[in-house]
């Protein structure tokens, strides 16, 4: 609040106060007063005026400094109204438990927001967990009766599995501090595993992995990583190319971490729309083209970065080839 | 042969899991009375125990920790959940290893025979010989009549699912699942490269012909 506002406020009294001086000096003046006279009986009524006007600004300020660094002191703004102290004068106080009963309808309603969403991210977490029994019996079963159906049948399994996968994943996003158990993990073996986990799926679409190059130890939570690297293999082979989908997997080390790249030759990305594959349910050309993006998995994968630290960054030539890479920074605490 | 317990209420998981195992040659014994878990592990006194965490009568950690009291048998948790809780849990009360649901075939078998070497001495494969021709996996060379050559890791793989598997025909597709499992992620082709990489290098052993081919079935030594 400026001072120009807050004389905005108060013009009716000024107003009152300036005529008020102005009709008792004509009064004074008609009875005979001098001009002197007249003068000093304003500057005494003037003045205490003035005076007590000018306190209430001090006043107002400091109270609203107050309330304003109470609120950046603040982590729930909404609790606000809980933690000041009441205000004395009747008219504010009026006010002040209107606007807290509105805040305390709107803490009841966001509460209920809350454990709405926390029971619905629990009974998503449930039903995944009870998906998986039948999901492993057909695994199991496929494998001890290994046909050409079964494995058919395995490779729809596997892709079944990586939907599965990607709701729970979606649902445990916003508490993946709560759900890591940061580990030192080998490279090669969690790709490894993102590829055993998909290897019906991959052989089926003929499929070339190539890791020679790749080694070295990352700190991180293996079932994360291994989530994010299936994902980003079946990408590869959903936007494969012409020829026979080719991936290569590597790691670099360098001063500041490792760097894991996956590159692979499918139909790549366009340059227009390279900037915005990681944004939620962005599914660009190539998806639309395509029968079964659905714009989540780049974005998990952007976003699991972020949680777990690690620097995602992905390049492509239309028409030739994509790159994604995952730079893990070296962290010397973690080492202790 | 390793006795491995199942510990698993869900009928038809532990029924394939037997099935699995058994033909993995393992030998396999299954808990079905699920109110008296602890004596049955006593009779069958294991190599391994598979333990589900989610059971009828007592959850699985509280077993694995309760079996700890009497026995170090490597245990390895089947479970449905997965967080970093369950994960911490199972291996801070005793267990040794943890998959969760629903768990790659290949990957349960690595697990299971990484545990079980750990009590034992590895048990490392010997050479195998068929019709004159020997295969030394630990070496990496196939060897007839005093003449030796070098085979590339790939190449090994192949001769030795083929060796293992003599006299039957091994399909294309097992090959390359075979390889695939080895963590070997070559395609179709590749494996065509490598077969004929393989009869190249057996040429000069003089025993080209060891490898037929069996139209649309796939390969035979």
């Amino acid at each position: 609040m400026r001072f120009s506002d807050w004389l905005r406020d108060k013009r009716a009294v000024l107003l009152v106060c300036f005529a008020g001086a102005l009709f008792f000096s004509a009064l004074l003046w008609l009875f005979g007063l001098e001009a002197g006279e007249i003068c000093l009986l304003i500057i005494c009524f003037l003045l205490p005026a003035a005076g007590l006007l000018l306190w209430d600004w001090l006043r107002l300020r400091k109270q609203l400094s107050h309330l304003r660094s109470v609120m950046d002191a603040l982590d729930k703004k909404y609790l606000f109204a809980e933690i000041v102290d009441a205000p004395v004068s009747a008219w504010e106080k009026a006010y002040f438990d209107l606007m807290k009963s509105a805040m305390k309808a709107m803490t009841e309603e966001v509460s209920y927001a809350n454990r709405q969403g926390r029971e619905y991210r629990e009974f998503i977490e449930q039903w995944i967990h009870e998906m998986k029994v039948p999901l492993t019996a057909i695994r199991l079963i496929c494998e001890n009766h290994k046909t050409e159906e079964a494995r058919k049948i395995l490779t729809q399994t596997e892709l079944l599995m990586q939907g599965v996968e990607r709701v729970l994943f979606y649902a445990r996003l916003g508490s993946v501090e709560k759900d890591y158990l940061i580990t030192e993990v080998s490279l090669r073996a969690c790709v490894s595993e993102a590829l055993a986990q998909n290897k019906q799926f991959l052989i089926q679409n003929n499929v070339c992995v190539q890791m020679d190059t790749l080694t070295g130890t990352v700190y991180s939570d293996a079932k994360w990583l291994q989530f994010m690297l299936s994902q980003l293999i079946v990408n590869s082979v959903k936007y494969r190319g012409a020829q026979p989908p080719v991936i290569t997997v590597a790691s670099h080390e360098q001063e500041n971490g490792i760097t894991l790249t996956l590159s692979d030759n499918g139909m790549g990305i366009r340059e227009s729309e390279i900037s915005r594959v990681f944004e939620k349910g962005f599914v660009g050309s190539n998806g639309r083209a395509g029968d079964n993006a659905t714009g989540i998995g780049l974005y998990l994968c952007d976003k699991l970065c972020e949680r777990l630290g690690i620097g995602i960054d992905i390049q492509s030539k239309a028409g030739e080839s994509t790159t994604v890479l995952l730079h893990f920074p070296k962290s010397d605490f973690l080492r202790v | 042969m390793n006795n491995i317990l199942i510990i698993e209420d869900e009928k038809l998981i532990r029924e394939e899991l037997q099935t699995l195992l058994s033909n993995a040659g393992f030998a396999v014994s299954c808990v079905t009375d699920f109110e008296n878990v602890l004596a049955q592990v006593r009779a069958e006194s294991p190599d391994l125990i598979l333990l589900d965490i989610s059971l009828p009568a007592q959850n699985g950690y509280s077993l694995c920790a309760s079996i700890r009291r009497f026995s170090e048998v490597p245990i390895l948790f089947l479970t449905g959940r997965s967080t970093a809780m369950d994960e911490l849990q199972a291996l801070t009360l005793g267990g040794d290893d943890f998959i969760s649901k629903p768990y790659n075939i290949p990957i349960l078998l690595a697990r299971i025979n990484v545990l079980l070497k750990r009590g034992q001495a590895a048990g490392q494969s010997g050479s195998l010989t068929y019709s004159g021709i020997t295969l030394d996996p630990v070496a990496g060379t196939l060897s007839a009549q005093e003449q030796e050559i070098e085979l590339t890791k790939t190449e090994l793989k192949i001769m030795y699912c083929l060796f293992s598997h003599a006299g039957e025909i091994v399909s294309r597709l097992q090959l390359v699942e075979y390889l695939w499992d080895n963590e070997i992620h070559i395609d179709d082709n590749t494996l065509s490269v490598n077969i004929m990489r393989i009869r190249e290098k057996l040429r000069v052993l003089g025993k080209e012909e060891l490898i037929r081919t069996k139209r649309g079935m796939g390969y035979k030594i």
